[in-house]
Parts: C-alpha cells; sequence; structure tokens
C-alpha cells in the first residue's frame, strides 16, 4: 500500500508539474515557464500527463486489496503531490530563467502571480518576504481589534 | 419484495457481460483514483487559470469553497454512516451480482466516493459553466458505472450525489456570508506571488 501510495503521488507530482506547464504558457506567466517557447510548454503537458496516466493506470495490481489508498490518504498524498509540484516549478522555473532578460521591468508594488511575468520567484524572494510579513502583521492587528 | 431500487440494480447490472469492451471501459472508469484524479487536477488548474487578477481571484474563491465542500461533504458521509443508516452492499444480499470491482466493506448508502465527484464537479460547475458540465457528466458516468460494476444500489449513488452537490453548495453560502476567509487566504497566497 504505502508502495502504491508513493506510485499515486509521482503521478500527481508529475501531471501537476506539466498541467502547470501548460497553464503558466498559456497565461504568458514567463518566470515561472521551464521553456520559452509555448509550443515546447504545451509538449510536454500533454507528454507528462499522458505518460503519467498510462503508467499510473495500467498497473496490473491497482484497486486489487489489499493495494488501494484509503480516501483520507489519497487527499493528502494528492496536497503533497501538487504542493511538491508549484515548488519544484517555482526553484527549478527561478533556475531556468536566472540569466533571461525580461521585456519589462518588475513593478513597484506587488501585483501577485503576475509579477512572475516579470522575474523569477528567486529573485523577488526577499519582496515575497516583505510582504508575507505585511500581510500577516495586518491580519495579527486585525484579530487583536 | 424487491424494492425499485433493487430491481433498478438487478437490471443495470444484469446486463454486465453482454459487451465485454463496455465492461473493460466501466472498469477502468469506477477505479477509487481516475475520476477522482481527473477531477482534482481540473481544479488545481483553475487556481492559476485566470487572465488577470480578477478573473483568478473568482476561479480561486471557488477552489476554495469546493475544497472546503470536499471535506464537508466527506464528514457528512461519515456521520451519515454513524447515526443514520447502515446499508449492506447489493453482492452481500444478491451473491450472483456481477462484480467488476473488488468487496469494499463499508456501507452502501451513502456513496462516499460519488459524493465526493460530486462535490467536486458541482464546485466546477458553480465556478466555470462550460467546463462544469463536461465534470458533472465524467461524475454521472462515474457513479452509473458504480451501480453497473455490481457495488451500490442506484439509491446510495443518487443519496451520494445529493449530498457531495448540498455540502458544496452550503459551502458556498457560508463563503459568501464570511468573504473574508477566502479573500484572506487568497491575500496570504497573492503575497506568496502564487495568486
Amino acid at each position: 500500500m504505502a508502495l502504491l501510495a508513493f506510485d499515486y503521488f509521482l503521478l500527481v507530482f508529475v501531471t501537476s508539474c506539466g498541467l502547470l506547464q501548460g497553464v503558466f504558457a498559456f497565461r504568458g506567466i514567463v518566470g515561472l515557464q521551464f521553456f520559452q517557447r509555448r509550443a515546447c510548454a504545451f509538449a510536454f503537458a500533454a507528454a507528462s500527463t499522458a505518460a503519467s496516466f498510462l503508467w499510473f493506470f495500467t498497473k496490473p495490481d491497482l484497486d486489487i486489496p489489499p493495494n488501494i489508498i484509503e480516501g483520507k490518504q489519497q487527499t493528502l498524498t494528492f496536497m503533497a503531490g501538487a504542493v511538491s509540484s508549484v515548488i519544484f516549478s517555482l526553484l527549478v522555473a527561478s533556475l531556468i530563467n536566472r540569466r533571461r532578460r525580461f521585456v519589462t521591468s518588475t513593478p513597484s508594488e506587488s501585483s501577485g502571480l503576475d509579477d512572475l511575468r516579470h522575474t523569477t520567484f528567486v529573485k523577488i524572494l526577499p519582496t515575497v518576504e516583505r510582504d508575507l510579513r505585511a500581510v500577516l502583521r495586518s491580519l495579527v492587528s486585525g484579530v487583536r481589534k | 419484495m424487491i424494492s425499485l431500487d433493487e430491481r433498478l440494480f438487478l437490471f443495470i447490472n444484469g446486463l454486465v457481460g453482454h459487451w465485454p469492451f463496455l465492461d473493460s471501459v466501466v472498469s477502468f472508469l469506477i477505479n477509487d483514483y481516475f475520476v477522482v484524479v481527473v477531477l482534482s487536477f481540473l481544479l488545481l488548474v483553475f487556481w492559476f487559470a485566470g487572465n488577470g487578477p480578477t478573473s483568478r481571484a473568482h476561479l480561486q474563491t471557488g477552489f476554495i469553497w469546493t475544497a472546503l465542500g470536499l471535506a464537508l461533504t466527506n464528514v457528512a458521509v461519515k456521520l451519515f454512516n454513524i447515526f443514520v443508516v447502515y446499508r449492506d452492499r447489493p453482492f452481500i444480499r444478491y451473491p450472483d451480482t456481477h462484480l467488476l470491482f473488488y468487496r469494499p466493506h463499508d456501507s452502501s448508502f451513502p456513496s462516499n466516493s460519488v459524493a465526493v465527484c460530486f462535490a467536486f464537479a458541482a464546485g466546477i460547475y458553480m465556478v466555470n459553466r462550460r467546463v462544469g458540465v463536461w465534470a458533472l457528466a465524467l461524475a454521472t458516468v462515474f457513479a452509473i458505472g458504480r451501480v453497473y460494476a455490481g457495488i451500490h444500489y442506484p439509491l446510495d449513488v443518487i443519496g451520494g450525489a445529493a449530498i457531495g452537490v448540498i455540502c458544496v453548495m452550503m459551502m458556498r453560502k457560508l463563503l459568501t456570508l464570511w468573504k473574508w476567509f477566502p479573500d484572506t487566504v487568497i491575500r496570504i497566497a497573492r503575497a506568496l506571488r502564487l495568486a
């Protein structure tokens, strides 16, 4: 069962990485893209999704007790796989795009995900930390009032 | 006396074995993972798919109420099983059932997996009708497939679907009143450049 859970994690991780690349390319969030060409990102999305689904769903012992994943564990594994793929995308895209010259400059005010159209996540990490502190501080002060 | 529900089950399950290709397709579709995973990925894509902050915030609010609706669905199904009714699986009552699945041991009513699928599909439908129709169609095929495969009565999947849809609708209503909650989650995610 533990092995199947790990396989399920891999399915979610690989497929999420692919789908996220497709979405980032579609929306032009350059700082999160692994590929400069949109077509490559879409091909990567299709290939990773197809390959991981084929690999996982053609397992001969899938859904044969005791080789099953209970609902709660399935949810937690999915969340772990999806969160890992987002973190992986942030870091790998930052590494790949570290020397890239972005067309427009970084905006002075935060606009969330749209900031990553102009830069990479690692480059704005200090700003992210500052903004996160500010948000948390305002939330805590709001609760105290 | 065989109830209408059981007669309908016997009719649908009685079709197993007539078309081997259909049996294979249903066996694949009704496994514990496929439909749930597809709907989960749709929801994950929704988080990032908006074109601009306003559209993204709309989709992300939908993501949040669907996720919380799913949690509520699971709690509701558990409470239902403990306090309201325990129903044996059809293959226990009818040993001649044509099974296309392993033998689950939990209560037949309401169908937990169908409740989860319909919670996903309803949440997606409330955010984007075009995609939501496909999600609902997939959830419906899944629900009928569970009856065809011999592990649920029709009433089990209807009950599960109703619980899933109602839970997501309740969560949507609740989060419309408590708008501060999704707004706070989105604000934190935006500071992290994830929204």
